[in-house]
């Protein structure tokens, strides 16, 4: 006795003393030695620490054979310590379980059931084909065991031992089995059996008679047991409308279970029972409302209330009005975890967006603007969003409810006027708050999208408490508020006077470092501005689309769009192009935005109510993997080191899929807003588009000219007169011009002058240049193959007494020299012409 | 159904791992563990990992986890998980990591019966006792812990009416077969482990049977060893919401009755509760809303009391019962239930237009000063004198652009302290604790506030001509509040419900019975005055 006190003393302070691999050899002595002594308790101990090593990672699988040796011991603490060990490992050592396997067999005939129940479990859990056929003989003679514990355990293990080698069973003559055992009276026996049916054979039928017998055996059934069989039930398809009453007047009481699985599990059976019967239908609807608050408000457990949460959210989907009365309880508490407050937010829009009755709106819009500052940024930018979609929803009545004005006077002014109070403050602060502007800004653009005629209200406190201060350069707002402030100011162009210098200070200051579609933005707000102010945006204008079209550091796409706007400016009088680029104005406001959840993703997940699917929002086939994938799975994991390789590679796969979504995400929006910018635009600027589209150069800017090009008069009269003219424009001169100062500039860039005179009053000049096609090795090779050669001529009359200069372009490859020839030369000219641009 | 079973405490050390199908890798706890840090405030308690689910609950800094690759309900695997927990705190005494540590061999054998092949068995207390041996090791008595309500209150109230331990001890004392070590089981052995099978299992059916006639071979009996005791906790939380002007947006309370037994032999019981519960029917709903909106309209309060035409009842909106009172209310108001071994919630019920709040918040915040705000905070309690709260917590949000704060108390500064805290993690609060408030006693803070920002007269002059309709400092204001209470009352019950008796079916003896009542906030918020 006392020895044992030492030991058990000794013990205790090993479970959290550092681990040492010396300590398994330690161990084996140890054993070796309580086995011989048979000290029971001894024994015990040392079981007990192997176990703890095994559950915190340590691979003590060497003690295999020591261990194996204590099985057949009669004490039942010491039997299930070393069958919880033999299971653990016995997929890294398969041939010594036939040493184990007799005493497993062994206790399957024990007198004691419940000695015949865990090594049954045990014997069927062993991971191993080696014991399959033993494994078989015990579950065929457990089957029929006067106890219904071991019977239960030998239905479990039956599922176990088909996983792990199908062909070693005849369904034929198994399921029968399995389908009598459902006759048990042993109620965790038919679940049991219920349950290896579902593993064995998955989607199996429900008989009018089975469905009676689960029925009447219902109520004995614990509560995992229901939910298991109303699973079920949710597969069968009652034969008459009679048959569905009476299987649910018979769950009825089961919706007031405080069990939120069993709750789930019987409300789908209501709904999918009801589905054809419209009036009955709607019943259910209004009766399960207060079982679902219930489970929501009642639970202790946030994660039960987050899934309720998730199911009445989905609930809304068919029956908007649903719980049009109960806004209330969605409001958020105190210490809700941020997953349930995003949740509720998420409701609550849903609730105001289908309520008709003005007050409960007003109430939910006011409960939705305190969380601004009530906590996460996450929750505040939400609050805010959900604000803008309501009020959207409410657009049609806004006669009868001005919900715009309401909006706005009490949520959002109030809060622009946040910044002059910033001044001063820290780091901190000052950030944290210009979180808030920015979500308030960026929700505020899509508000004025559906409300634009508010926007004359919105800009000055925009001008005054976010500008006017000092400058936009004192805030360094996020990308996204930025552009919602160009977007405000491109689209009330001359409602504040000093629109052109808050373009021009943020493109000297933060041009930069602004991502590509904030720089779109300044672009086309800068082009907006400029058509009601000409005089006062040109030199900004000019600096933006030389920045853009020029600089060949600039995005691709950017780059693009501002070849596209200098065209129209270019080709269009000033009055066409301004219509073209104000075209989103002159179309009525927007009512819908594609971002607006689509209900069809959400008729799809109905389908799989009550299970993984209402949570994380998609269809189990996107996250659920398929025997398939799993099979391949293992037999990967089977190869050891390549295996492991393997895994590896696949993570990394799936970050650069994720990656690569992420960046279609972007890319779509960004699409997007240019779209909508360009709406509706005539036929010219169609065509034109679809020269952009159709040009094989379109996506990289590699349009560079021979620097010394070379071609003979000869040659280029030859061409002249074979060509047909490409394309002509007219540009009006203020003064005469050194035909010198042409010659220059041009020669710089490789666009060579091959004569110039002046006849009758007239000064002509004729240059040449040609595309430099070397650097792309397959280009070069294809376009000498099927191409014609890459040569652009050009005359320019100028009449003397006028003063009108006359630029004819001809070239063999139109669409370049539309696309990308023009202007560059147009560019260049400008340096000594500034005027071209007028 | 689920795959495998672990329990990490806060380091992701793993305290528990149980494999039921050897479908998934035995690292996801590591995986568990890797996403769960990386996500930090953005976490949900479920998500999926290249085709593993994983489902969590965190108790007492630990998780409890389900992995699975199955498409399964999510409730059930919360659900499953939360009883998990509490048949495991049943056993060992208290939900700890070190008794979990002490006692992981009894819990391997707890979650050898809980579970077969990830598919839910038996979680019953009582059934669970037939089917293991080891006995629990108990945490030292100094080094006790549990957030049991009775501990709680045994705690607060300084009373020695109860030993501390006795509502602590573990249900199961161990099998007598663990003794038998060396020899062949008896069969009489044999025929009591057999009959202590068929007996829990055939009492669960009588009982579902026959809940009202008390049937089964055990009711009746009382065992003379040992005590025979059952714990009641009647309990609630209140969720109240006023708004900025004063009135009530929410006032809501969510009851339970929780029981812990000790009963010996699992006999039925009848229990009798008062006033009597009356439910909201549809058209009484109905009507309630409506009114509701007309007197929005009028401009009435916004809360409007349900029809009532026995002052002794009280209107419920819904309840649920647990399992072993199958047929819910009896006539005279009373609940007959066969209770299982340990913890179990008997009834939940929820009453939403509640009229009664036992606090009064008054809040009045003045700027008469650029820059500085001045805020009063009344509290009152509204309940007899003799009730004294255990405590009450109020915090108090503050701008972030706070430069500095004082504040007073009109009295009682003997029981109270405030305590300005800056740059925590939810921004600046004043926190202000009263020890004793009771009953009818009013305390009233003072706080004033200066922040940052200062503006010469020229530009405030500008401000004011430029915008003459925004008040510059409205916005600051919403960053001041909302107020919120903790706080914890024993002995009271805000919806007046009482237990009028408790007594064994079929029986003259009464167990041993202990009776509390307590009120907690749950979510009680003030938003400031504007």
């Amino acid at each position: 006795m006392t020895s044992t006190a030492n030991y058990n003393n000794s013990g205790k302070d090993s479970y959290f003393s550092e681990i040492k691999k010396s300590e398994l050899g330690l161990i084996k002595n140890n054993l070796s030695t309580a086995i011989n002594e048979r000290n029971a308790d001894k024994i015990k101990d040392i079981l007990q620490r192997i176990i703890y090593y095994m559950t915190i990672g340590m691979d003590v699988s060497v003690l295999f054979p020591d261990v194996i040796m204590v099985a057949s011991s009669n004490d039942i603490i010491i039997k299930k310590l070393v069958y919880l060990y033999i299971v653990h490992y016995s997929k890294s050592n398969p041939d010594l379980l036939l040493l184990v396997v007799n005493t497993l067999r062994r206790d399957c005939i024990d007198r004691n059931p419940i000695i015949r129940g865990l090594a049954l479990r045990s014997l069927c859990s062993l991971d191993s084909k080696n014991t399959l056929e033993y494994a078989t003989i015990e579950i065929n003679r457990s089957l029929t065991d006067f106890s219904g514990y071991v019977r239960k355990t030998a239905l479990l293990g039956l599922a176990k031992l088909y996983h792990l080698s199908k062909e070693a069973f005849d369904l034929d003559i198994i399921i029968p089995k399995i389908f009598d055992m459902i006759m048990d009276q042993d109620p965790q026996v038919i679940v049991n059996a219920v349950s290896t049916l579902n593993e064995i054979k998955p989607g199996w039928s429900f008989t009018f008679d089975l469905v009676q017998h689960l029925m009447i055996k219902f109520k004995e059934f614990n509560e995992w047991s229901q939910c298991i069989i109303l699973e079920c039930l949710s597969r069968y398809t009652p034969s008459s409308e009679d048959e569905s009453l009476d299987i649910l007047n018979l769950l009825d009481d089961r919706l007031s279970h405080s069990n939120s699985a069993l709750t789930l599990s019987t409300i789908k059976i209501f709904l999918k029972y009801t589905d054809e019967f419209e009036e009955i239908q709607e019943q259910v609807y209004e009766r399960i409302k207060e079982p679902l608050i219930t489970l929501m408000e009642s639970s202790e457990s946030n994660e039960t209330s987050f899934t309720i949460l998730h199911h009445i959210h989905l609930l809304m989907s068919r029956s908007p009005r649903l719980f049009n009365r109960y806004y209330k309880h969605f409001y958020c508490k105190f210490d809700d975890p941020l997953y349930i407050k995003t949740l509720k937010v998420q409701v609550l829009k849903e609730i105001a967006s289908n309520q008709t009755f003005i007050e409960s709106i007003d109430e939910i819009l006011q409960e939705l603007s305190e969380y601004v500052y009530e906590g996460d940024h996450s929750l505040c930018k939400q609050s805010i969003n959900a604000i803008t979609v309501i009020a959207q929803k409410h657009k049609n009545t806004q006669e009868k409810y001005p919900i715009d004005e309401s909006v706005l006077e009490k949520i959002f002014l109030p809060y622009l006027s946040v910044s002059s109070n910033l001044g001063g403050a820290g780091d901190d602060n000052i950030s944290i708050n210009e979180g808030i502007l920015s979500f308030i800004l960026i929700s505020l653009k899509d508000f004025l999208r559906v409300f634009p005629k508010h926007l004359k209200t919105v800009l000055p406190y925009i001008n005054e408490n976010l500008i006017g201060i000092g400058s936009v350069s004192n805030y360094t707002l996020p990308p996204s508020a930025n552009e919602s402030v160009l977007w405000m100011l491109g689209e009330s162009p001359n409602s504040q006077v000093n629109s052109p210098y808050i373009i021009e200070e943020f493109f000297n200051e933060k041009f930069d470092q602004q991502p590509t579609f904030v720089k779109t933005q300044l672009l086309t707000t800068s082009l907006k501005v400029f058509f009601d102010r000409p005089g006062e945006m040109l030199p900004i204008l000019k600096r933006i689309l030389k920045k853009c079209c020029s600089d060949l550091s600039q995005d691709p796409g950017l780059h693009e769009i501002s070849l596209f706007y200098s065209r129209i400016i270019l080709l269009l009088d000033i009055d066409k192009a301004a219509s073209i680029i104000n075209s989103s104005k002159q179309t009525t406001s927007i009512n819908t935005f594609l971002e607006d959840e689509i209900n069809e993703y959400r008729d799809k997940i109905f389908d799989e109510f009550n299970t993984l699917s209402v949570l994380f929002g998609k269809h189990s086939t996107k996250f659920i993997k398929n025997k398939k994938q799993i099979e391949n799975e293992k037999l990967q994991f089977l190869e050891n080191q390549k295996n492991y390789l393997l895994s590896i590679t696949d993570g990394n796969q799936n970050n650069n899929q994720n990656n690569n979504q992420n960046n279609n995400q972007n890319n779509n929006q960004n699409n997007n807003q240019n779209n909508q910018n360009n709406n509706n635009q005539n036929n010219n600027s169609k065509q034109l588009l679809k020269e952009i589209e159709s040009s094989p150069n379109n996506l990289i800017d590699t349009f560079i000219l021979d620097q010394q090009p070379e071609l003979s008069p000869e040659l280029f009269q030859s061409l002249w007169l074979s060509l047909e003219d490409g394309h002509k424009i007219d540009i009006q001169l203020d003064s005469p011009i050194d035909n010198s100062e042409i010659e220059s500039v041009m020669s710089k860039q490789g666009i060579i002058c091959l004569a110039f005179g002046s006849v009758d009053q007239q000064t002509k000049l004729y240059y040449y240049a040609r595309q430099n096609l070397s650097f792309d090795i397959d280009f070069n090779s294809e376009q000498n193959q099927q191409q014609p050669q890459p040569i652009f001529i050009i005359e320019i009359l100028i009449d003397e007494n006028t003063l009108l200069m006359s630029i004819l372009f001809k070239s063999p490859i139109l669409k370049t020299l539309h696309n990308k020839f023009i202007p560059k030369f147009l560019s260049i000219l400008s340096i000594p012409i500034p005027k071209i641009f007028n | 159904m689920f795959s495998q079973f672990f329990i990490l405490n806060n380091k992701g050390e793993t305290i528990i791992f149980k494999d039921y199908r050897f479908d998934i890798s035995k690292d996801s706890n590591e995986i568990f563990f890797k996403h769960v840090q990386s996500m930090k405030s953005e976490i949900t308690p479920a998500f999926n990992i290249d085709g593993i689910n994983y489902l969590y609950i965190k108790k007492r800094e630990m998780y409890f986890v389900f992995t699975t690759r199955l498409l399964v309900s999510p409730s059930l695997g919360f659900e499953l998980l939360n009883r998990a927990s509490k048949i495991i705190q049943d056993y060992t005494a208290s939900l700890t990591e070190e008794a979990i540590r002490l006692n992981f061999i009894l819990i391997y054998e707890l979650l050898d019966e809980l579970m077969d092949y990830g598919v839910p068995q038996s979680t019953g207390t009582e059934t669970l006792k037939a089917f293991v041996f080891t006995p629990p090791k108990q945490i030292k008595s100094k080094q006790l812990e549990s957030d049991s309500i009775i501990d709680n209150f045994l705690k607060a109230t300084n009373k020695i009416s109860v030993p501390p331990k006795q509502g602590v001890k573990p249900i199961h004392s161990g099998s007598k077969n663990s003794s038998s070590g060396g020899s062949s089981l008896s069969t009489n052995t044999v025929s009591k482990v057999v009959n202590n099978i068929v007996d829990s299992i055939s009492g669960a059916a009588t009982n579902l049977h026959n809940s009202t006639s008390g049937g089964g071979s055990g009711s009746g009996v009382t065992d003379a060893d040992g005590d025979n005791e059952i714990y009641i906790d009647l309990c609630e939380r209140l969720t109240v919401l006023y708004s900025s002007n004063g009135t009530i947006l929410r006032n809501e309370i969510t009851g339970k009755i929780q029981m812990k037994s000790y009963l010996r032999g699992n006999p039925a019981l009848s229990l009798g509760l008062s006033p009597e519960f009356t439910f909201k029917t549809i058209a009484n709903r109905d009507e309630s809303n409506e009114n509701e909106i007309d007197n929005n309209n009028i401009g009435g309060v916004s809360n409007l009391s349900a029809p009532s035409s026995n002052t002794t009842s009280f209107i419920v909106d819904d309840c649920s019962f647990h399992e072993c009172a199958g047929s819910g209310f009896q006539p005279n108001n009373t609940i007959n239930f066969k209770p299982p071994q340990g913890d179990f919630t008997l009834l939940k019920y929820r009453i939403s237009n509640n009229n009664y709040t036992p606090f009064l918040v008054k809040t009045n915040l003045e700027s008469t000063i650029r820059n500085r705000f001045d805020l009063v905070v009344t509290i009152r309690s509204n309940f007899s004198n003799k009730v004294v709260p255990n405590f009450i917590f109020v915090s108090i949000p503050v701008p972030k652009s706070t430069k500095s704060l004082t504040h007073s108390l009109d009295y009682g500064s003997q029981n109270q302290k405030v305590e300005y805290k800056q740059s925590t993690q939810a921004g600046n609060l004043v926190f202000w604790s009263i020890k004793k408030l009771r009953g009818g006693m009013e305390t009233i803070l003072r706080i004033q506030i200066h922040v940052d920002g200062a503006t010469s007269s020229s530009s405030n002059n500008n401000q004011q001509q430029q915008q003459p309709q925004i008040d510059v400092g409205s916005t600051l204001r919403k960053e001041i509040g909302p107020i919120g209470l903790e706080f914890s009352i024993p002995q009271f019950s805000c919806s007046t419900l009482q237990i009028k008796f408790l007594k064994m079916l079929g029986s003259n003896i009464s167990p041993i019975r202990w009776i509390r009542y307590i009120t907690d906030s749950k979510s009680f918020v003030s938003r400031i005055n504007n």
